[in-house]
């Protein structure tokens, strides 16, 4: 990472921010460090990535995340969406640091399909990157109701009108808008019999 | 504190009140402002807001509120948002808001914040009501207010608008915040807090999640736990079969409580107007004046009022479907049937009402949200078979089906439901290909939690629906009736009714129309009876027995209305009402826009006269045509015989 990215995308703390409140302040514990903007107090992700730094620092090192800032929020938008995280590949001895031979840059992309594919009951996260083949209002208003990148579903009904459940907001699309979104599914959660 | 009048205007301080769908904004309103709330249509749209004015318990302060239509985002090309947009700015009445107050729903708060965060970024004081708070509470994982107040910069309360619990703490805190001075601290300290302007959905809705989390002690739930019961309630009542059964039913028992409970009251109001209108001439020496005032004015009256009863159960009854969550599914299930007609599934209720009459189903075109559904149900609603045609039915298929056998009239009147039904509906299709051609929208509908619905919220709309109408189509409808009567009474001849109705403005009309009406086989006694019954369908009945009454002499008394009338003789002796020229006027009424209270309706909800106008001239066109072919085929029919 670079100094001007963002730690905290929440809050918008970057690590030259981190980094220079440490020397400034000399926190005794990493969560001190959300004295500083109030970083890690938002979705948590960056939590772990701040005892890191913060770890970094006590040891005399120069704090820096072996992560790409691109990488670090598309992890983080996974852990949004599904609340799991996905190990960060670096040098041993750290938590969340543990190498992962499964997770790296190549991993073959998540599989897409249409919302309307999906089974009653099963879960899947929305990829609203291509929703090309709608109408900009209806897109708009697609993202006002709740159904934004990234957010999770649950299918309700999956028939000619598809229910879904974003939170405890239910939706109902009409069968020619629901199989232009695209969906990734969540493993584990197949639909009810 | 308590909030000054602004200086110099003395004008109580104006709040925005703002949030999405389905947050219970509008009970909340109720529930601050009572039915003291007026309803107000904005400026250049048809979308309508509602303003009241508060008075806080000690009635020290007054506070103006202004209901603004719900919406999911501000940044939406919808008339909602936008009347939102152009409130916000001060383009509602020259008069920019003082403070605003954004209702969110507290057990949906992560989608709720990311529009409060697009209202909150305005530089207006604000406070943010927790709505539905009774319930969130009992939830595990419940937002802490204190918190959250501090992330979003400015008071947050929790409230239930359905309780009323956490009211009298609301209006505190409006209190406060609109005696703050404007671009205070407090604001701009705010506005650093809120994502920046524009940014994307998915920006607002990290920001929102992390709020959310940071002021959740509990920690938050990241899954809503599957309802396989509501999934299973749900897709019966979408299923495009089930759902139209269950919408089937719930639609007749909707009808046949207006028809059968409406008609009492519509009786009632009838005789009323019917005996103080006797009374008025009985008290007031004949003449002008009293003709006016009994069957100008108090008749006038009546006819404004008769409608009243339908109009009220009709909101009454849609406002407890709405409430309680149904609406938003049958629209789904009735959704597939009408997008082949290029209506939407919202338009099915204002369609249906309207076979009871086309005032309420007009108005009921609110429900629908793409303004070319709404425009295209508006139009055709009209062809729809009303109550007020129906004397007309019976006296046409009555005359018709003389020495027939019993089955024809019932296969008749059913005909004629069905022609108007498919007249509308193929109408409907023309009109989504010209003249509101643009794609008909896929339905995105939020399906809201089934609830008990609130009498009180259902009360007060029928009370807003059936003020706006006696205010505005009313007064239109009474002053076409004092019209219509000066027309038929004038100029005055010393005659019978007969010889008044001949020589009267209308009856000149009639005469000066009849070669148009030629071709259908209308004599000009029938020419007459069509004419006036332009303005309201149901006169035609009493014009024609008028003016059979008066012609078939002093015997004539004993006969009913249907034997004089279908024994009306042409000028040259043959009988008015032949099978072609019976047809050719019963085609004509179920389809001929003859309802000048439906033009005024029209007129307020589409905002001007274009689509009135419009609505009336295809009307007349169709009718007028249909008619041509119903002569031609009867007359092919019976041998040119009659």
């Amino acid at each position: 990472m670079e100094d001007d990215d963002l730690v905290c995308l929440c809050f918008r703390v970057s690590q030259r921010k981190l980094v220079n409140y440490m020397a400034r302040e000399r926190p005794r514990v990493a969560s001190q460090l959300s004295e500083c903007l109030g970083a890690g107090t938002g979705c948590q992700w960056c939590v772990p990535f701040l005892r890191r730094l913060h770890a970094q620092w006590e040891r005399g090192e120069r704090p820096d995340l072996p992560v790409s800032p691109e990488e670090y929020a598309r992890r983080r938008t996974r852990y949004r969406a599904t609340g799991t995280r996905e190990p960060i590949a670096g040098p041993a001895g750290e938590e969340y640091d543990r190498p992962s031979p499964a997770v790296n840059d190549h991993a073959p992309k998540p599989v897409r399909i249409p919302l309307t594919q999906l089974a009653r009951g099963q879960r899947a996260v929305v990829d609203c990157s291509e929703l090309t083949g709608l109408p900009e209002g209806e897109r708009c208003l697609l993202h006002a109701m709740g159904l934004h990148d990234q957010c999770q579903v649950r299918v309700c009904s999956a028939g000619s009108t598809c229910i879904v459940q974003i939170e405890s907001t239910r939706l109902g699309i009409s069968s020619e808008v629901a199989r232009r979104i695209l969906v990734t599914p969540i493993e584990g959660t197949d639909g009810a019999p | 504190m308590s909030p000054a009048p602004q200086a110099g205007t003395g004008r109580p301080p104006r709040i925005a009140v703002l949030g999405n769908p389905n947050t219970g904004k509008t009970t909340l309103f109720n529930r601050l402002c009572g039915a003291r709330a007026r309803t107000a249509n904005f400026p250049g749209s048809t979308v309508e807001g509602r303003i009241g004015t508060h008075r806080s318990p000690d009635g020290r302060a007054e506070l103006e509120l202004v209901d603004l239509p719900g919406t999911y985002s501000l940044a939406l090309d919808t008339p909602e948002s936008q009347v939102c947009r152009e409130c916000l700015a001060g383009e509602f009445g020259g008069i920019a808001p003082d403070a605003m107050l954004v209702v969110v729903d507290s057990t949906n708060l992560r989608r709720n914040l990311g529009f409060a965060a697009q209202v909150l970024l305005h530089r207006l004081p604000a406070v943010v009501a927790l709505n539905m708070w009774d319930v969130a509470r009992t939830r595990p994982g419940c937002v802490d207010p204190a918190e959250l107040s501090r992330r979003l910069g400015c008071p947050v309360v929790p409230v239930s608008g359905r309780s009323g619990d956490g009211v009298a703490a609301l209006d505190v805190a409006l209190d406060t915040v609109t005696g703050l001075p404007f671009g205070s601290d407090a604001l701009v300290a705010r506005l650093q807090k809120l994502p920046p302007a524009g940014a994307a959905p998915s920006l607002l809705a990290e920001w929102a999640d992390a709020v959310v989390r940071s002021s959740t002690p509990g920690g938050i739930r990241t899954d809503e736990p599957a309802d396989r019961l509501l999934d299973r309630v749900d897709i019966a009542l979408t299923h495009p079969f089930l759902g139209i059964v269950a919408f089937a039913a719930s639609m007749a028992a909707l009808f046949a409580a207006i028809f059968l409970v409406a008609q009492v009251p519509m009786d009632l109001i009838d005789l009323v107007f019917g005996t103080a209108a006797e009374a008025v001439h009985a008290a007031l020496p004949q003449g002008i004046l009293g003709d006016l005032l009994a069957e100008g004015v108090v008749a006038g009256i009546g006819g404004v009022l008769v409608f009243l009863p339908q109009i009220c159960l009709l909101f009454f009854l849609l406002t407890l479907l709405e409430d309680c969550g149904y609406l938003a599914r049958a629209a789904f299930a009735v959704d597939r049937v009408m997008r082949r007609f290029g209506l939407s599934g919202l338009s099915f209720i204002p369609l249906l009402s309207s076979h009871a009459c086309a005032l309420p189903g007009i108005m009921s075109t609110r429900l629908i949200r793409d303004e070319r559904d709404r425009l295209a149900t508006i139009l055709v609603a009209p062809f729809m078979s009303c109550s007020a045609r129906m004397p007309v039915y019976v006296l046409l298929i009555g005359i018709l089906s003389v020495g027939r056998p019993a089955w024809f009239a019932g296969v008749a009147f059913a005909g004629c439901y069905a022609l108007g039904a498919a007249a509308g509906l193929a109408s409907a299709f023309v009109a989504r290909r010209t003249l509101l051609r643009g794609p008909v929208r896929p339905m995105v509908m939020e399906l809201p939690p089934y609830r008990w619905p609130s009498l009180r919220t259902a009360a007060l709309v029928t009370w807003d629906r059936a003020s706006v109408f006696v205010r505005n189509a009313g007064t239109m409808i009474l002053a076409i009736s004092v019209v219509m009567w000066w027309l038929s009474a004038f100029p005055r001849t010393d005659g019978d009714a007969r010889a008044q109705q001949a020589s009267s403005f209308a009856g000149q009309l009639g005469d000066l129309a009849q070669p148009a009406f030629a071709p259908l086989g209308f004599d000009s006694q029938l020419t007459v009876g069509v004419m006036t019954s332009f303005l309201a369908r149901e006169v035609f009945v009493s014009t024609m027995a008028v003016l059979a009454g008066s012609g078939a002499g002093a015997d004539a008394g004993d006969a009913t209305v249907l034997e004089q009338v279908g024994s009306m003789a042409r000028a040259d002796g043959t009988p008015v009402f032949d099978v072609p020229t019976t047809a050719a006027a019963l085609v004509f009424f179920v389809l001929a826009m003859q309802c000048l209270p439906t033009l005024a309706v029209t007129r307020r909800e589409t905002g001007g006269w274009k689509w009135p106008a419009i609505q009336f001239g295809w009307m007349t066109l169709v009718a007028y045509a249909a008619a041509l072919a119903a002569h031609a085929l009867a007359t092919a029919w019976t041998g040119g015989s009659g």
